[in-house]
């Protein structure tokens, strides 16, 4: 059973404000970290209106450097968004019935809050789908604003007394948490670890995130469940 | 206002506009790809965890070598933010803190 109304756009966005007033302040500083290094104001913002996926807009900050080096930018990407696609995978009974457009529509929007969101209401029973587009667009939003004055602001500010080259690593600390889902994880874990650093150590580039990423994630996918 | 004083705001390059719009479609496919393509992946099968474990492994392969390199004051600001967030400090809130400790470090150590 599966609906799509403009109440449930409206439901959506109001589940969501208070995460999407969280990630304005995210945006804020991703904003604020692209500027440190070199982004101009409106490579940033397109890129939150565009991309918006904080995890990978951070990921690849440490690859913004001259020149660009696209393929690894595409492939890290692509590695910190796959998580999306089991969240697509899971949305696929209540948007099959829909109009495909409105999947197409709605998909841009989706992010690991408001799937979670969405996710929570159709198991409450909820059968409108648009709660999914209405609370990734109000995201939406608090994301592009948020970044666009973070850049603006990162102006005044200086990066390194303020400790912005820990802000990056720190994000991906708090990231862990979400991810952890228990013991099974900490030999693919150690096994990215320690082939991300060998990388970084033998390998030219910036080669290291993939070369990790590989090795700890097919060991993931060799272990089987217990 | 000169050229130099706009740059950071307007500045607009291509191979960045090219980055941009890569990244953009490789995540529309991560978002869009599932609901295409997952009914064709066994549910539970190496495929599935394969994909399960890659967020996590690249999200390691990141962090990794950073703190391998980091001074003991980033890394002991790293460890408290891993602690705060895991007792279940609000994220922002760990972050801030980390931060905050390292600058206020470097600010009376340095």
């Amino acid at each position: 059973m599966a609906t799509f109304t403009s109440s449930g756009m409206r439901t959506g966005a109001v589940l969501i404000w208070p995460i999407a007033v969280s990630g304005f302040f995210f945006a804020v500083a991703v904003g604020v970290i692209g500027r440190n290094v070199g982004m101009s104001w409106i490579e940033a913002v397109t890129m939150s209106g565009v991309v918006f996926a904080g995890a990978s807009q951070v990921a690849i900050i440490d690859l913004w450097q001259d020149p660009l080096p696209l393929l690894i930018i595409a492939i890290t990407t692509l590695g910190i968004n796959s998580r999306m696609l089991l969240m697509g995978a899971s949305l696929r009974e209540w948007f099959a019935p829909l109009p495909r457009r409105l999947t197409w529509l709605s998909f841009f929007f989706l992010t690991d809050a408001n799937w979670a969101v969405a996710i929570a209401e159709r198991r409450k029973g909820s059968t409108d789908a648009g709660i999914l587009l209405g609370s990734g667009i109000a995201l939406w939003f608090s994301w592009v604003f948020g970044t666009g004055l973070g850049h603006a602001l990162g102006a005044a500010l200086d990066p390194k007394a303020l400790a912005f080259d820990v802000l990056l690593p720190a994000f991906f600390v708090i990231m862990i948490k979400p991810i952890w889902t228990g013991r099974k994880q900490i030999l693919p874990w150690a096994v990215a670890a320690a082939g991300a650093i060998l990388a970084n150590e033998f390998v030219p580039g910036e080669a290291h995130v993939v070369i990790g990423g590989i090795a700890g994630s097919l060991v993931g996918g060799l272990l089987r469940e217990r | 206002m000169n050229a130099d004083s706009i740059a950071p705001y307007l500045a607009f390059d291509w191979t960045a506009m090219i980055a941009i719009l890569l990244m953009g479609a490789v995540t529309y496919f991560t978002r869009i790809g599932g609901f295409l393509m997952m009914r064709w992946v066994p549910e539970g099968g190496f495929v599935s965890r394969w994909l399960a474990a890659i967020p996590g492994a690249v999200l390691v392969a990141i962090l990794a070598p950073t703190v391998w390199h980091a001074g003991w004051l980033e890394r002991a600001a790293l460890v408290a933010v891993a602690a705060l967030s895991l007792l279940g400090a609000n994220p922002l809130v760990a972050v801030a803190v980390g931060t905050g400790t390292v600058a206020a470090g470097r600010a009376l150590l340095f």
